[in-house]
């Protein structure tokens, strides 16, 4: 009984957190968010050049502005196809407390609000699809939209590819 | 010899240094021969004290330092000299508050009637002055008749005295209020110059300046903890300032008598009661002013009447060159602001409006701009730098410092002072600094008897020297010590299985291997050096700086240490190398030469790893393109170019496609994330606005020898 309640209440901490604008983006055809506080800007896609003994996901780095930022192709992080260019692509620059990072996707849809009730936990798939990433699944609008926990998502410790840096 | 200067020498007393003992232990026989009475009980217990001294480990000795401070001041107490010397010094105005005793902890509370600008504004002001104090301290050492060294120093030591009273900051002022009349009684003639004086006053530099190092980490009404020593500092200061303190006014009265220019300003500068001090230091710049162009005056007493304005009108001169102080932050904002700028501007320039030259116009005033844009990032570059001074001045200080510890004498030059570099490296550049000066007195200069003995002057010597190489600047390590042995160098490598034989090594060859990490060939471990971590050190600070080091030595005549760096860190000069499709910027400061190699050059080693003949000698080929995972590129070797990069051991051939064209880049970070990637020391904003990265030399040739080793 009493374990239940905690877990309740755990539950309904975590649905309140969620709840705010999301910006949305497709990622071949899937449609995600990302908490629009976490977005600093968004700009079209600008030549980037190719950092070496990086992992495969880091497409390289870009300059905006005078400063050099890191760009991610989350699609490969996902273990999809690597994203390919065209006009519509776009890089969304996230800013964190540590870091920032631009993360390329195929196209930005909108901006939405999310509420809380309109988010659900995401359903386990097995050990074959990593669910970590993800905040939630958000439902508007006759729309499902994977919320993402982009910090999770752009800290992460295999960016230099020590497999490649130390033989080849 | 009295109790005044044993005091002195038992605070320079080290207790993990056991060499000063003996200097300590005939002083203190000296005084005892003299001592009646009681005075000669407790010295002689003292005595006894240092004599156990001389077998205790250091904690023990801390003990026993700790024993002999009491045991003298019970002496001085005793002294009936001494004593009555305290009854003139308790003058009211002297006495503002008790030294505090040693048992208690020492702190002090800083007032809480200024605010925090106030006091950072007071503790970088007051930081220069304690500065400039030192340095003109280490210049009186050399020349003690020179009366402006002194001059400065009593400027110092008087500006510190009068703003900290203003601020409260009795700690402070104490201590210069203390050394300005100790000094005082060798300016007017009445003690000559010793060591014991520069030490002390040295001393107080130390305390002062972590005083308000410690200021500046806390701030207004909080309590700092005052350094250790600062109590026996404070009293070993009044008992020698206090010691003829009557006869000291007279005098100086009589000297200022002899100008009677502004008698009444000058008297109050002389006496100076405490308790008007507060309001005195309002007008202290005016005051000082005037003391200044009186000591002008007095140097130039025999010279005619006529000659003195100009004289202080001289000194005006020096004084009125003015600065402005500007936050770190905001240079540092100012400056990347222009390096942005200068980019946008050759874009702007490279637009294809402008280079298809229709508009005629338009590109005069473009390349207006240009102009106005290049001249502003000059002047921003200049803003970047600093004086290498003060760091020189440091070394100065260590070597004196570490001579007398060792018991040597050494002199250390410097030259070029002045040079200009990056502010952010000054810093950077004293650390290989200490490392050299440490070695080279350590194990560089001998013992007197030593040189002495090998027909040497008994004085070393050293030298710093800064001087502008290209475009890059050279700092000489030199010293005049016994220099490096081949000999021993080779048998404690062979010893530590890092080579077979030395007999096909060259002598540079040989000297390079004393940078190898851990490796030493001091016979003992000394307080100062010898632990072999130095040189290992040095080489890694001199390679963070993008720089190179280099050894000349002689056996027996001495040894020169070269480091080579850029002048500044912000810009890299570089070369753009082409690999496949990538291009990357290679710092000419790594490389050593560029060849476009024939087959006969090349060497293959097992068909799999490949080598270049240069100069005499097989180096090892790395192809930046396998490296790097770059799918495009030249194959062929003698199709594209090798780059010979790497020092000594770590030189390797570094094979791209071609080289394209020399550039100048602003260094900048790739980011939080892929800061550290192997290989790449940074990023670069190209004349196109797109990235270009920075190789870094000595990662790459690691990385390559850890591909070796793993496909071995």
């Amino acid at each position: 009984m009493n374990n239940a309640t905690t877990l309740q209440g755990t539950h309904a901490l975590k649905t309140d957190s969620r709840t705010g604008k999301y910006l949305t983006f497709f990622l071949s055809g899937e449609e995600y968010g990302v908490e629009i506080l976490k977005v600093q800007e968004i700009i079209g896609r600008m030549p980037i050049t190719p950092v070496p003994l990086t992992s495969k996901y880091i497409r390289g780095v870009i300059n905006l502005r005078g400063k050099i930022h890191p760009i991610m192709d989350i699609k490969i992080k996902f273990g999809m196809e690597e994203t390919e260019l065209t006009d519509e692509s776009c890089i969304i620059v996230i800013s964190t407390a540590s870091m920032m990072m631009g993360v390329l996707v195929d196209k930005v849809s909108e901006v939405v609000n999310i509420r809380s009730e309109d988010i659900e936990d995401t359903p386990s798939f097995g050990a074959d699809v990593n669910m970590d990433y993800l905040l939630g699944v958000g439902k508007t609008g006759g729309r499902v939209r994977l919320l993402l926990d982009i910090e999770k998502v752009i800290t992460a410790s295999d960016i230099i590819d020590m497999k490649k840096a130390a033989s080849v | 010899m009295n109790l005044n200067h044993l005091a002195i020498a038992l605070i320079e007393l080290d207790p993990a240094n056991p060499s000063g003992l003996e200097e300590f232990k005939k002083t203190l026989t000296q005084s005892k021969k003299k001592a009646k009475g009681h005075l000669k009980d407790i010295l002689n217990e003292a005595c006894s004290v240092v004599d156990a001294l001389f077998e205790q480990t250091p904690e023990q000795r801390q003990d026993g330092i700790a024993r002999l401070g009491i045991l003298l001041e019970r002496a001085m107490d005793n002294n009936p000299v001494d004593a009555s010397e305290e009854k003139t010094k308790k003058l009211p105005e002297n006495q503002p508050d008790m030294p505090p005793s040693p048992e208690e902890s020492l702190k002090f509370t800083l007032s809480t009637d200024f605010d925090s600008d106030l006091l950072n504004e007071f503790i970088i002001e007051n930081m220069e002055w304690a500065n400039m104090a030192e340095s003109a301290i280490l210049d009186w050492e050399q020349n003690p008749d020179n009366q402006e060294f002194l001059n400065t120093i009593f400027r110092g030591f008087h500006t510190i005295k009068g703003t900290s009273a203003f601020l409260n900051l009795d700690c402070v002022k104490n201590i210069a209020h203390q050394v300005e009349s100790m000094l005082a009684k060798v300016r007017d003639g009445e003690d000559v110059f010793t060591i014991s004086y520069a030490n002390l006053s040295l001393k107080s530099l130390d305390v002062i300046k972590s005083i308000l190092g410690e200021m500046k980490s806390s701030g207004p009404g909080r309590q700092i903890e005052l350094p250790v020593g600062y109590g026996e500092l404070l009293e070993c200061l009044r008992s020698f300032s206090s010691e003829t303190k009557e006869t000291l006014t007279q005098k100086s009265n009589i000297a200022t008598g002899k100008i009677s220019k502004e008698p009444v300003a000058e008297q109050k500068i002389q006496e100076m009661p405490e308790a008007q001090e507060a309001e005195e230091s309002d007008e202290s710049e005016e005051l000082q002013d005037i003391q200044e162009s009186q000591e002008k005056i007095v140097i130039k007493d025999n010279q005619p009447m006529s000659d003195r304005p100009l004289s202080s009108i001289k000194s005006a001169d020096r004084i009125v060159e003015s600065t402005v102080r500007v936050k770190v932050d905001r240079l540092d904002k100012l400056l990347d602001t222009v390096g942005e700028l200068v980019i946008a501007q050759t874009m702007v320039g490279q637009d294809e409006l402008i280079t298809s030259g229709k508009n005629h116009e338009l590109n005069k005033k473009i390349s207006q701009a240009g102009k106005i844009v290049r001249e502003l990032h000059d002047l921003s570059m200049v803003l970047r730098m600093m004086p290498l001074k003060n760091t020189f001045q440091k070394m100065t200080r260590l070597t004196r410092d570490l001579a007398q510890k060792s018991g040597k004498h050494v002199t250390c030059i410097t030259e070029g002072e002045d040079i200009e570099i990056d502010r952010n490296m000054v810093d950077m550049v004293a650390d290989p600094l200490v490392h050299l000066i440490r070695n080279a007195v350590d194990h560089g200069i001998e013992t007197p008897e030593e040189r002495h003995r090998m027909g040497k002057p008994e004085n070393g010597h050293i030298r710093l020297t800064a001087a502008h190489a290209e475009s890059s600047i050279m700092l000489t390590v030199w010293d005049d010590g016994r220099g490096m042995s081949r000999q021993t160098i080779v048998s404690k490598a062979i010893e530590r299985g890092l080579i077979d034989s030395a007999d096909r090594m060259t002598d540079e060859d040989v000297w390079q291997m004393i940078f190898l990490p851990g490796f030493s060939t001091a016979k003992n471990v000394t307080e100062i050096s010898g632990r072999g971590v130095g040189m290992d050190v040095v080489r890694k600070a001199v390679e963070a700086l993008r720089g190179r080091i280099e050894v000349q030595t002689v056996e027996g005549q001495g040894c020169t240490f070269i480091m080579k760096m850029p002048l500044t860190m912000a810009i890299t000069d570089g070369m753009i190398v082409k690999v496949g499709s990538q291009k990357y910027i290679l710092p000419t400061a790594n490389i050593h030469k560029a060849v476009r190699p024939v087959k006969s050059d090349i060497h293959t080693v097992n068909q799999r790893a490949e080598m270049l003949s240069f100069r005499d000698e097989m180096v090892a080929v790395v192809r930046l393109h396998r490296l790097f995972d770059i799918p495009d590129a030249q194959t062929e070797l003698t199709a594209g170019l090798l780059v010979v990069i790497g020092e000594g051991q770590q030189r390797c051939a570094l094979f791209v496609d071609d080289l394209l064209s020399q550039t100048q880049v602003v260094t900048k970070l790739l980011g939080n994330g892929i800061n550290n990637v192997p290989g790449i020391a940074g990023g670069a904003i190209m004349g196109d606005g797109t990235v270009g990265l920075i190789l870094d030399a000595s990662s790459i040739v690691n990385i390559a020898r850890q591909q070796v080793n793993v496909s071995n």
